[in-house]
């Protein structure tokens, strides 16, 4: 089986699976844009904006899930659901918040779309309920809005009725 | 995953809150990714409306990234529904005029004016026709102030009652409309009761109402449109009704009526369309409350007008299923109320309803909904127990993955328990309403329900 390496930013290097490591769009695009064969084991693709750590655990997730079935198609005009995490996945975000929030970083930057849902999907059940209060203290969010501003957006959204 | 370090250097410095017991993330992953907008909008298609709206409070970032997604993905309307509708259209359109360009609404929800209980002005309403619709645009659209609010406002009004002194007055666009004194209601005694003459109160029918209404006409998005049509009345909600049908049919996904004046027919000549589909991007269609105040054509009218129909919501009857069976539309139809009236009793008729409804079982309807609440009434013979057997083997057969709720009384259920195409279980029914009748099972020789074991039949039922 062909690899690539990847590179951390703080050094690490991870021989990787092609067809693991293609598995993000980030990767594949580099991949493609540099003419890099399955034959190049050599080359070693940086990865800046992923820690060692973070990247270790992103390749376990593409390396379990590799051989998923490509998802089926949603309606996108439905509040996608929650509760369908499975199981390994549960056990694999069961992590310090932060890590989970480095996990979706890197998700997002190496444009791995499985894994960037089922993380968001965990944050999504972490945030629901929540007050904006309570939201901005827990992720230390700065309220930006000008006392007028918090005002009107509460005129408008009572506005809203869902039925 | 302790010790995990990022480039930012130290991961996870994290103190208590002490008030609400949560962990306080101090700082940066998790601060960074729900500050990048992909990630906050991927993260948000998982929430509903509810607390998307709440979330759009949290600051700027989180505000924009929510309510784009309301308005494009998510059922969150605007909706008039108090007892002043035009107080209400003016109020909505003014605030979104002062607001930014950031509104959360997928669409409006509207309602006309109520009409009175009792008393003057309930046996105005008459069917005028397409031509009423017609000069209604046509006058209202010009700059003829004084006769449009003339018009509109003394052809609904009472002899007993007098029209008001503001039907005389020019108004400007600029006149604050939001304040509860620049809205003309009348209060009146009759008999012991006292009404507000909200026909009275309509000066905001004045005018060029495109141009009042402009903002609300091209900021929402109009993927929803949700009316409540009381009647013939002239109210400026009722003309948004028609202007919004007319212009932004061609884009509406979804349209819910609750209640829709018996005296309008067929929606689309009334709005003067030649082309039968004017509603082509539609996919839902709820006139789930509506349709006993609906007359029938109005109804097919609607489904015939959305090519693109993909659910049509709303209870239909027998009398419903030649129009569906003979445009091929079975496949829209997802509420069915399987009322057998007792004045069909004769063997001929029940030949003929039958077959129509073996019929309509065989083209695999995906009913969503199914009641099934007077066949009992049947004289009980061997043919008419096999026909409801095949028919009822036959309807759930097709729906076995899409029925969500289902009414019936425990006769049927039983002998649906004895088929075997149940031996799959209705795998989404969420709601069984059994009617249970000691005296229907004495009547009809039946045994009575004692134990089910009810998560092998509806593994999903909530109640």
């Amino acid at each position: 089986m062909p690899v690539v390496r990847l590179q951390s930013v703080d050094g690490e290097v991870f021989p990787v699976d092609v067809e693991i490591a293609r598995m993000s769009f980030a990767i594949r695009n580099m991949l493609d844009d540099l003419g890099v064969q399955d034959n190049d084991a050599e080359e070693v693709i940086p990865l800046p904006n992923v820690t060692g750590p973070i990247l270790r655990k992103v390749i376990e997730w593409c390396t379990h899930h590799k051989d998923d079935p490509p998802p089926p198609e949603e309606d996108d005009t439905r509040e996608k659901r929650t509760d369908d995490i499975p199981a390994w996945d549960q056990e694999f975000l069961r992590v310090d918040q932060a890590v989970l929030f480095d996990i979706i970083l890197a998700a997002n930057y190496l444009d791995i779309k499985g894994l960037l849902d089922v993380t968001c999907k965990t944050v999504a059940n972490m945030i629901k309920g929540k007050t904006p209060e309570e939201i901005r203290k827990l992720f230390n969010i700065k309220n930006d809005f000008t006392p007028a501003e918090e005002e009107q957006i509460r005129k408008e959204n009572e506005w809203c009725e869902e039925k | 995953m302790e010790g995990v370090s990022t480039k930012r250097g130290k991961l996870s410095e994290r103190s208590s809150d002490s008030e609400s017991g949560n962990d306080v993330i101090v700082g940066s992953p998790a601060l960074d990714a729900l500050m990048n907008h992909l990630v906050l909008k991927n993260t948000f298609e998982y929430l509903d409306t509810k607390n998307l709206l709440r979330f759009s409070l949290v600051n700027k970032l989180w505000c924009s990234t929510a309510r784009s997604i309301l308005r494009a993905k998510r059922r969150c309307l605007a909706c008039i529904q108090g007892v002043n509708p035009c107080h209400e259209l003016l109020r909505l359109n003014k605030t979104l005029l002062s607001s930014s360009d950031d509104h959360p609404f997928s669409g409006l929800g509207i309602r006309t004016c109520p009409p009175p209980k009792k008393g003057p002005g309930r046996e105005e309403f008459r069917y005028i026709g397409s031509d009423y619709a017609q000069e209604y645009f046509s006058s209202s659209s010009s700059d003829e102030e004084d006769d449009v609010g003339q018009e509109g406002c003394d052809n609904l009004s009472d002899d007993s009652f007098h029209p008001e002194s503001e039907d005389s007055e020019q108004l400007s666009e600029d006149e604050d409309f939001t304040t509860d004194e620049s809205f003309t209601s009348t209060e009146y005694e009759f008999g012991e009761n006292i009404y507000v003459n909200q026909r009275l109160g309509h000066k905001c029918i004045k005018g060029d109402l495109s141009k009042r209404y402009s903002v609300l006409l091209e900021k929402l998005n109009f993927r929803h449109f949700e009316i409540h049509w009381d009647r013939n009345s002239r109210c400026p909600a009722e003309w948004l009704i028609s202007k919004i049908l007319k212009d932004k049919g061609e884009i509406l996904s979804e349209l819910k009526v609750t209640r829709f004046p018996f005296s309008v027919p067929a929606l689309g000549t009334y709005l003067g369309f030649e082309r039968k589909d004017w509603l082509p991007k539609l996919k839902v269609l709820d006139l789930g409350s509506c349709v006993p105040s609906m007359e029938k054509n109005a109804k097919y009218d609607l489904i015939d007008a959305a090519p693109q129909l993909e659910k049509q919501l709303g209870l239909n009857r027998y009398h419903d299923l030649e129009y569906f069976l003979k445009n091929g539309r079975v496949s829209v139809m997802k509420h069915y109320d399987c009322f057998y009236p007792s004045n069909i009793a004769n063997d001929h008729t029940q030949h003929v309803e039958n077959s129509a409804l073996m019929q309509f079982a065989m083209s695999n309807p995906k009913l969503t909904k199914f009641l099934f609440t007077g066949l009992f009434m049947l004289e009980e013979t061997a043919d008419t127990k096999k026909f409801i057997r095949d028919f009822v083997t036959i309807l759930l057969d097709s729906a076995t993955h899409t029925l969500e709720e289902m009414q019936m009384d425990q006769i049927h259920f039983i002998l649906i328990l004895q088929l075997n195409s149940l031996a799959q279980p209705l795998v989404e029914l969420k709601k069984l309403n059994l009617g249970l009748s000691n005296n229907v099972d004495r009547r009809m020789g039946f045994s009575t329900l004692e134990r089910f074991d009810w998560g092998c039949f509806c593994p999903e039922m909530s109640g």
